[in-house]
């Protein structure tokens, strides 16, 4: 029963987000084959109106530049559109509000569900698959989730929309991200470029000790002896030895793989490949 | 009174002999004459005996002239008394009749003004007597051409030691040595671990088996040499080591020609210290070494009990040579039967300070080059935005 009502008050909602913005960019919904929902769609309304349009203009501009669909969606609950997975809960809007854009309408998708605390970034298209690989979307998420974790909103959803931009260029130099080819915030380079320049100032510090210790030992040649093995005659005679079990101590850790339920999990279906998990 | 010493003379022509280590034999220094060690020994045997006598009663007899003047009533307390007072005695060389003044360890020589080779009696016979000797293998040529081999591959050796070094003193000395026989028996108790890690399900199992170790044996030692002379630096007889006991012949006199030799002036009691720990140290390390295949291994507790056994007096070949630079004194020995040479080096400020900035300098542009590599600049534009 609640379920049910929550189902219907969601429509309510995702109804309004949907008319609302449609006075703004009329053109956008009151065109057939074009989307149906705007860029970005707050039905949990976790935004401002002002945070809302500044988003909405950020990912305006994406689109406009890249010819590519940027999109953030946030749900009370994913089980109103999917009882299956929050993946299929994206694919399933995606698909039903004619997302993406382009003859492939090639697109991405942040799903926010507030209720569970669940994401779902989803990607269509042949080069929104080539820009937002299995391993570029898992990367990606680790410069966003963290504010989300805090419930910083507005901030998670701008980073998000700076890095779609950034995987866009990447991609259109022809070298998305990727395992080999690492994203990397500015502070993250900060970090990085000062962990480099003091590699390159103290590890040549601890050549030079160590090289110069070996080589203060080849002036110095005159040691006390501390043993005698060279006047030992025959070996050691063992009288008496063993070596009794005692007891084994057993630790146990879990290991994270990516069925796990708090950990990202990658899928594919019908030409979207998503990467979901908890934040 | 100075005392009379040996000098031991070639039969032929009294020419005199020194022991040549590459032959194992005495030579005579004029006419080439060799002679075998135990042939000159069984010649001079009376002659040191004699020497020795009357080495003793022109001691006794000096004793008794200083205590019938004092009895007299004459202050013979400021006189000089080679010996007694100062750790010094006097001998007339047989060959050309100087004073030698020696230390009082001295019991071999040379003659400071003809140079002979000489043996100082009394010295090293009756319980004074040692009970081996290892013949002088190398010559003063070897130890000369060990040193400036030592020399090389030594990065802060400064080039005006190198080249301009003269040696101030080279000496081959027969020092004095106690050698230990004896057994370290004992036990320890160790812990010991072995871990292994496997997969069940979604965990990774790791266990760690352990074990309650017990070693206990014991290592039987034969001859550690410990050094008896206060005059040599332990640390350098120490580093000389190993001798090989194998040419270690009964001592005679005879090999003493054209070298030095000091008797003792450390007693076994004096030196036992050194060779016990050595052999505690040597069972411990045993002990430990027979604990195998363990991934961790921690001892407990130790026990050692040494069991001592005979000790032998023995004299073992040194060349010494000492040089000095810029006002310090530097110090070398080889050991004279293996020619394992050892001794401190000097070290130039500016070669060691110059390698710092060249190590520096090399492993800064390696690491630059590799940070680089690894998109240092791009890390930077970045951050730039």
């Amino acid at each position: 029963m609640m379920r049910k009502i929550k189902g219907m008050a969601f429509t309510l909602i995702l109804a309004v987000a949907m008319l609302v913005p449609a006075a703004a960019y009329a053109e956008v919904i009151q065109v057939p084959g074009e989307p149906q929902l705007y860029h970005v769609t707050d039905a949990a309304d976790v935004l401002t109106s002002s945070e809302e349009q500044a988003l909405e203009e950020q990912a305006w501009a994406i689109e406009d530049e890249y010819g590519f669909g940027v999109y953030i969606v946030t749900l009370y609950d994913y089980r109103d559109y999917s009882e299956a997975s929050v993946f299929d809960a994206a694919v399933s809007i995606y698909q039903q509000y004619t997302l993406g854009a382009g003859e492939g309408d090639d697109g991405l998708l942040l799903l926010l569900s507030l209720d569970d605390r669940d994401y779902s970034l989803i990607v269509h298209g042949d080069y929104g698959n080539y820009a937002f690989n299995d391993e570029g979307r898992a990367l990606m998420t680790d410069f966003f989730l963290d504010d989300f974790a805090n419930d910083y909103w507005y901030a998670g959803f701008a980073e998000f929309l700076t890095w779609s931009e950034t995987y866009l260029d990447a991609a259109a130099a022809g070298n998305p991200y990727s395992d080999a080819n690492i994203p990397m915030s500015k502070d993250d380079a900060a970090s990085a470029a000062g962990m480099y320049l003091l590699a390159v100032i103290i590890i040549p510090f601890i050549v030079m000790f160590v090289v110069i210790r070996v080589m203060d030992a080849k002036m110095k040649s005159v040691a006390t002896a501390t043993e005698a093995s060279h006047y030992v005659s025959g070996a050691l005679q063992l009288s008496h030895k063993y070596d009794t079990y005692s007891h084994t101590d057993r630790t146990s850790v879990r290991i994270q793989n990516d069925d796990d339920d708090n950990g990202p999990r990658t899928s594919h279906s019908g030409g979207f490949s998503g990467t979901s998990g908890k934040f | 009174m100075a005392d009379q010493v040996t000098n031991y003379q070639c039969p032929t022509c009294t020419g005199p002999l020194h022991f040549e280590a590459s032959t194992n034999r005495l030579e005579c220094a004029y006419c080439s004459s060799v002679f075998s060690v135990e042939e000159i020994e069984a010649r001079y045997s009376k002659k040191d005996e004699k020497a020795a006598q009357a080495s003793a009663a022109a001691e006794m007899k000096a004793k008794a002239e200083a205590e019938q003047a004092a009895a007299e009533g004459w202050d013979v307390s400021s006189m000089s008394n080679w010996g007694h007072d100062e750790g010094v005695k006097a001998y007339n060389c047989p060959s050309c009749g100087a004073e030698l003044i020696c230390d009082e360890m001295t019991a071999a020589t040379a003659c400071p003004y003809c140079d002979n080779p000489t043996i100082v009696p009394g010295k090293l016979q009756g319980v004074l007597r040692p009970d081996f000797v290892v013949p002088f293998k190398l010559k003063k040529e070897d130890a000369i051409a060990a040193l400036k081999e030592h020399y090389k591959g030594r990065p802060f050796l400064p080039k005006v030691f190198k080249d301009d070094n003269h040696l101030d003193e080279i000496k081959g000395i027969y020092v004095p040595f106690w050698l230990f026989d004896g057994e370290a028996e004992g036990s320890a108790a160790y812990d010991a671990a072995i871990s292994r890690s496997y997969e069940s399900g979604e965990y990774l199992i790791t266990e760690t088996s352990h074990y309650d170790i017990y070693r206990e044996g014991s290592v039987a030692f034969s001859r550690i040499p410990v050094d008896a002379s206060t005059k040599m630096d332990n640390d350098y007889m120490d580093s000389i080591e190993p001798y090989d006991y194998g040419e270690m012949v009964p001592f005679s006199t005879g090999y003493l020609p054209g070298f030095y030799a000091d008797k003792y002036d450390e007693t076994v009691e004096d030196c036992s210290g050194r060779a016990d720990a050595r052999a505690e140290a040597t069972l411990v390390e045993s002990l430990r070494a027979s604990v195998q295949g363990y991934e961790m291994v921690s001892q407990k507790s130790i026990f050692v009990n040494l069991k001592r056994g005979e000790v032998k007096y023995a004299l073992l070949p040194v060349w010494l040579l000492n040089t000095s630079w810029k006002g310090e004194k530097y110090v070398f020995a080889m050991n004279g039967q293996t020619g394992k040479f050892v001794g401190h080096l000097p070290t130039d400020k500016a070669l060691r300070r110059n390698m710092k900035f060249k190590v520096y300098g090399i492993a800064f542009l390696v690491c630059l080059g590799i940070a680089i590599g690894l998109g240092l600049f791009d890390l930077l534009a970045l951050m730039r935005g």
